[in-house]
């Protein structure tokens, strides 16, 4: 419909340039649509008969009505033979009535257009105004018949005549029977260019030899012989000119009448010419508006355009979608040779005509291809197809949106004329709407291609619902969406199956859709009648009436299940996808460049520890996270594959958000346009910190292991089990002494170097080892040197299993033992023998051991014999003690009466005696179980001890008055408590024994600390003792006083020795007699544990 | 039964030892009869015979000297306790031993007092004073509920 309308527009648009040019030359215009029987006079048409242009109707009538009677018959005859095809043509000339009554002779041209049908449906023409010619003619063929007639008064009407003649403007001769002059008006001889005089009686063909054969000689001749009235228009050639001829018989002769009408031949040929071309033009409207291919319709306009200037060869080339080339539209007349050279032509300031024109936006007039430097690139082949005129029209649309080039060739050089000029206006007009309709055609073509498959695949239904009568009506595939069969009739909104949670939303959204007169737009899940469920997207629009109320409502449907399921999918694949990337640590990126913005998958974000709204969409942001020290690198090199548009990679570091610096492995590619602009940069980038570590620690490793190879001795080999490949290091060489040439390569070598004796046990060996899955095998064996001797090696190896427990590979050294085993067959042998001479000497200490331990035994028992024997002893000897002491008390204190002074005594003395026989032994028992005990080491804190000794001492220092002066400080010991306890009671109660009759007695407790011992020093102020006697007083019952002098067994410092000695001590004594004692007691610092 | 009538038990085998204390346990005016069993055998048999708590001859306190012929004290005192009544029967173990390893014993197998025997009989005499005073006197008999208050 547009485009109709556009090309009625223009339609229009050129007819009245036409129509304008057209009423400069005073034609008449009418176009008679015969269907309607509406006739369109032009404002010349109708002031031709003297109306303004609103007077007239647009109907047949108003021609019709005012055709001369004479003429009406003939006229319409000749019109209706012409529309039935039996006139080749329409060229009459008539009579219409003027408004002011008088006739107006009119020439008229048409031509019919004809219809789909084929019959004709319009017919347009034009009218000439020729009333002055006509009158012209009259008076001419009156003017005649008085010259012929003499019967007139001759000689004023003669010269009436003459004068006429004279002063008309035609041209008038006459010729007699002999075709000679007899007269010549002034304005033929004006014509002729000769004098009458010159010509009168001459013969018309020898003066005008070239007239002969003309046209209007046959007409001359044919009124002669004839003798009747012909009049013809003729183009005089050689003149180039137009006349037309009134051939008038006369008796005598012809007498002619002719003028000049070129100018009217040339308004009647403009007008033809411009009705040609809109006849052509509607052609080539019509074949735009058919939706004609376009080539076709340009090739058709081109011809037709030729056919006006004959002469003319054009063509067409339409610019390419870029706006970058010329391709070839149409070129009917063109060698192809020619067309096709040009076909892709690119435009520019120099490139021939079309492609300069566009350029420059403006027609290129090319004169002479010959000379005109813009056609220098390509003069040589124009010339050769004969082109020596070349004009470029640029073809512009609506928005002066550049379309392509209309082209003019000509094989002679020229400048184009105003003709010219119409048919450029014409084609470039005609082509830009073919092409512009073309093009909207194609893309109307290609969305209405896609709906009708839309609709036709059954996908869109279309629905339509009255309101009022709440009717439904449903296309085919509506139904068919909804599981309905195409004949269910009488839908209602209730039939629809709609999933009960979206009915709801669906209400709703109806409701809002007609409250705010906004589209209709839902989508909701429907239950087929078969039991299946899909999802439709439906759409819609309301029509409302004046009021406002809705009445109708119009919409489609489509079933987009497919496409539920297909975003589904998608989402489910980006989370695979996303899943993908979070699984290999690599994250992906866009960058849109105009918009600076970034895209940034999950997977990247969490490489960069980054919340994806705390990542700057940036590439500075970006930029910015990057290791200080890498930044500039990974610009660089960014920047570098932008400039060369190649894809990149490179290795980052990259500052997390937490701190922590990650190695990432990026790669990146540009995308750029035609014009190499970039527009994104896509990308992946993969965490590789840990992988980094681990190629680190291997190549660490594999050096370590290098360092090691080399610095070893051994010789190492590396036996690769697939390829059965055998690497060594040197210490081949340095063992073996192998030159590198000899060093074999693979296992058979290894193998082959070992001796014989010792191969079976070291393959079956090592197959035993990989049998059992183990890793490690060792085994000894010869292996031959290079000089042929054989080495003794120890060598082990270590297997490696693949990851389906095959073994792949063992590595392993071997140590040249044979030093060492040399060195250990005579160790072995050294040790041979010490060891016999150990087991003499073990045999010898065994049997020492076992006398020992017999005489330990024989001690222990008889120490425990002792011990049996003490304390036997002791209580034997106390029962009949208590015996004695019992009787002689009851004795002292029951039977006193009788007894003498002597008897008393006697019992006194018994009774003495028992007590001190009871002392000695307790003593003795005393003294025996000093020896069996056991000491146990305790910390003793010497100066607690003595002072509790004191205070049992307390009622004899009292009653002796003794000053005791204790300065012990913090003087401790580790030793045995009750061994010390007993020691310094037995040495305090000697001091006090021995002091007591000193004035006062003194004692003085002391004690030294030393190296490795405590010295205690307790002095008095005694009766001393001879020195001579030191080692006696510490015997057991030796006593250097008498029993009546001091109380005492004598067993006192024997027990202070005995326990001295048992911890490893030392005791001894200083005295003076008759001036004191000190005695001295040293107890070691580290008491060792008497043994029983 | 009152506490008075029940015997002391001696288990002693020297004569002049069990005289003496005899003599001693008189000086007190002990009241009670007292029983000697002059070996372990003795002691032994003395405890097969009374051996029900209503027996009045299961005595108020025994006098046990380890140095015993036959069965030495040790191995009496042991019977005794092993015995559901003689065990609850005061044992006092008088003797001249002040060997420790006879006193642990002694305790371990639950002897009620360990005393050492003086030489001076003086001293004896006090001794058997404090045992009077503090085991008749002082402290409360087993059987009571056989004893008439």
């Amino acid at each position: 419909m547009l485009e109709r309308k556009r090309t009625e527009r223009a339609r229009a648009t050129d007819t009245l340039s036409i129509a304008r040019a057209l009423q400069d030359a005073r034609i008449g215009i009418w176009v008679w649509d015969i269907q309607s029987n509406n006739v369109y006079f032009s404002p010349e048409w109708k002031r031709q008969l003297g109306y303004q242009d609103h007077e007239l109707k647009s109907r047949f009538g108003e021609f019709e009505e005012r055709l001369h009677p004479q003429d009406r018959n003939s006229t319409l005859a000749a019109l209706k033979a012409y529309l039935e095809g039996r006139r080749p043509d329409y060229e009459v000339e008539f009579r219409l009535r003027h408004k002011n009554g008088s006739y107006r002779w009119i020439f008229s041209h048409a031509f019919v257009q004809t219809g789909a049908d084929g019959k004709p449906c319009r017919v347009s023409g034009c009218h000439l105004d020729i009333t002055d010619r006509k009158d012209a003619e009259k008076e001419r063929a009156r003017l005649l018949a008085g010259v012929e007639n003499p019967s007139l008064g001759a000689d004023p009407a003669q010269q009436q005549l003459g004068n006429i003649l004279e002063n008309i403007s035609d041209g008038f001769v006459t010729l007699d029977k002999t075709w000679h002059y007899t007269y010549i008006n002034r304005q033929a001889a004006s014509l002729f260019g000769r004098s009458p005089q010159d010509l009168i009686g001459k013969h018309i063909w020898t003066e005008f030899p070239e007239g002969v054969g003309q046209p209007f000689h046959l007409a001359y001749e044919k009124a002669m012989v004839k003798q009747i009235f012909i009049q013809m228009e003729n183009y005089y050639e050689p003149w180039d000119r137009w006349f037309e001829n009134r051939i008038y018989p006369s008796p005598n002769g012809i007498s002619i009448f002719f003028h000049e009408i070129t100018e009217r031949k040339q308004a009647e040929q403009l007008a033809r010419e411009s009705v040609e071309l809109l006849k052509a033009q509607n052609e080539v409207l019509e074949f735009i508006v058919q939706g004609t291919p376009l080539q076709e319709t340009l090739d058709f306009l081109l011809r037709v355009i030729e056919a006006q200037c004959p002469g003319l060869l054009c063509s067409i080339l339409l610019l390419d979608p870029e706006g970058v080339r010329l391709r070839h539209g149409a070129a009917p007349s063109l060698p192809e040779s020619f067309t096709s050279a040009i076909d892709g032509e690119s435009i520019g300031p120099g490139a021939g005509s079309c492609g300069t024109a566009v350029f420059r936006r403006e027609p290129v007039i090319v004169e002479d291809i010959a000379t005109d430097s813009l056609w220098d690139d390509h003069r040589d082949f124009a010339l050769k197809h004969g082109l020596r005129a070349c004009w470029s029209m640029p073809i512009f649309d609506e928005q002066r949106r550049l379309l392509g080039t209309f082209a003019l060739y000509f094989r002679t050089p020229g400048r184009p004329t105003g003709r010219h000029w119409q048919l450029i206006e014409m084609a470039t007009h005609t082509a830009a709407i073919a092409i512009v309709k073309n093009r909207e055609a194609e893309a109307l073509h290609a969305s209405e291609e896609r709906l009708r498959l839309a609709i036709t695949g059954g996908s869109v239904g279309i629905w339509e619902w009255d309101i009022a009568a709440n009717r439904l009506v449903w296309s085919d595939q509506l139904k068919a969406m909804f599981g309905w069969p195409a004949e269910a009739e009488d839908l209602t909104p209730k039939m629809f199956m709609i999933h009960p949670e979206d009915s709801l939303r669906i209400d709703a959204e109806l409701q809002r859709s007609l409250a705010q007169r906004a589209n209709y737009d839902v989508e909701y899940r429907i239950l087929r009648p078969d039991g299946s469920l899909h999802w439709i997207a439906s759409k819609g629009r309301a029509e409302y009436d004046a009021a406002g109320r809705p009445v109708r409502m119009t919409g489609v449907a489509l079933d987009i299940t497919g496409r539920k399921r297909a975003e589904e999918e998608i989402n489910r694949r980006e989370a695979q996808l996303a899943e993908a990337q979070r699984i290999a640590k690599l994250g992906s990126y866009e960058w849109d460049v105009h918009n600076n913005t970034m895209y940034r998958s999950e997977e990247l974000c969490r490489i960069f520890g980054l919340l994806p709204d705390e990542f700057e969409p940036t590439f500075e942001g970006y930029l910015d996270r990057i290791h200080s020290e890498d930044r500039t690198t990974t610009k660089t090199i960014i920047e570098q594959a932008f400039r060369e548009c190649k894809p990149f990679e490179l290795e980052e570091r990259i500052i997390r958000s937490d701190g922590a610096i990650r190695l990432l492995h990026s790669r990146g590619k540009w995308i750029c346009d035609k014009a190499q602009h970039p527009l994104k940069l896509v990308g992946i980038s993969q965490d590789i910190t840990e992988r980094k570590q681990a190629e680190d620690q291997l190549r660490r490793s594999e050096e370590r292991f290098q360092i090691v190879a080399r610095a070893t001795n051994d010789a190492i080999w590396d036996w690769d089990l697939v390829t059965n490949a055998v690497w060594w290091n040197q210490g081949l060489t340095t063992l073996f002494r192998y030159s590198a040439e000899e060093m074999g390569i693979d296992a058979s070598w290894k193998h082959g170097h070992i001796h014989p004796e010792d191969l079976e046990r070291v393959e079956s060996g090592i197959r035993d080892v990989m049998n059992r899955g183990e890793q490690f095998w060792s085994g000894e064996y010869r292996f031959r040197r290079a000089d042929g001797s054989y080495a003794d090696i120890f060598d082990r190896g270590f297997v490696i299993y693949d990851s389906t427990s095959t073994p792949v590979r063992m590595i392993g050294a071997i140590a040249d033992i044979s030093e060492r085993k040399r060195t250990l067959e005579i160790l072995e042998q050294r040790v041979a023998t010490r060891t016999a001479e150990l087991q003499v000497k073990n045999q010898e200490l065994e049997h020492e051991i076992s006398r020992r331990k017999r005489i330990e035994e024989l001690l222990r028992s008889r120490n425990e014999e002792l011990k049996a024997f003490a304390y036997t002893v002791s209580h034997d000897l106390k029962a009949p003690l208590r015996g004695i002491d019992g009787y002689a008390r009851e004795l002292d204190r029951r039977h006193r009466q009788g007894l003498s002074e002597r008897a008393l005594f006697c019992l006194k003395q018994i009774l003495t005696a028992t007590h001190n026989l009871d002392h000695l032994i307790e003593d003795l028992l005393h003294y025996s179980r000093l020896d069996m005990e056991t000491p146990t080491d305790v910390q003793v804190n010497l100066a607690q001890m003595v002072e509790s000794i004191l205070n049992d001492r307390k009622p004899a220092i009292l009653e002796h008055n003794a000053e005791v002066a204790v300065s012990l400080a913090s003087a401790s010991v580790h030793t045995w408590e009750r061994g010390l306890f007993q020691i310094l009671t037995n040495l305090l109660d000697n001091a006090l024994k021995y002091s007591r009759d000193a004035k006062p007695p003194r004692i003085e407790i002391t004690s030294q600390d030393l190296a490795d011992a405590l010295r205690i020093t307790i002095s008095d102020n005694g009766i001393g003792f001879d020195m001579k006697y030191h080692d006696r007083i510490f015997g057991l019952f030796n006593r250097l006083v008498r029993q009546e002098a001091f109380e005492g067994t004598g067993a006192g410092l024997a027990i202070a020795k005995k326990v001295v000695e048992k911890v490893g001590g030392r005791i001894w004594a200083e005295s003076k007699l008759g001036s004191g004692a000190k005695f001295f007691v040293e107890i070691p610092k580290k008491s060792p544990v008497g043994s029983a | 039964m009152n506490t008075w009538v029940r015997p002391i038990l001696l288990v002693e085998d020297n004569p002049m030892d069990l005289d003496l204390t005899f003599q001693a346990l008189k000086e007190h005016g002990v009241a009670n009869p007292i029983v000697a069993c002059r070996d372990g055998e003795e002691a032994l048999q003395y405890m097969e015979k009374h051996h029900l708590p209503t027996d009045p001859q299961v005595p108020i306190l025994v006098l046990l000297d380890l140095r015993l012929p036959k069965i030495d004290g040790i191995e009496v005192l042991r019977h005794a306790r092993n015995h559901s009544v003689w065990k609850q029967v005061p044992i006092v173990v008088l003797t001249t031993s002040r060997e420790n390893k006879d006193i642990q014993t002694a305790y371990q197998l639950g002897v009620s007092s360990y005393i050492v025997k003086p030489v001076d009989f003086l001293a004896f005499v006090e001794m058997m004073r404090t045992i009077k005073v503090y085991w008749l006197l002082t402290n409360e008999p087993p059987f009571r509920e056989n004893n008439a208050v």
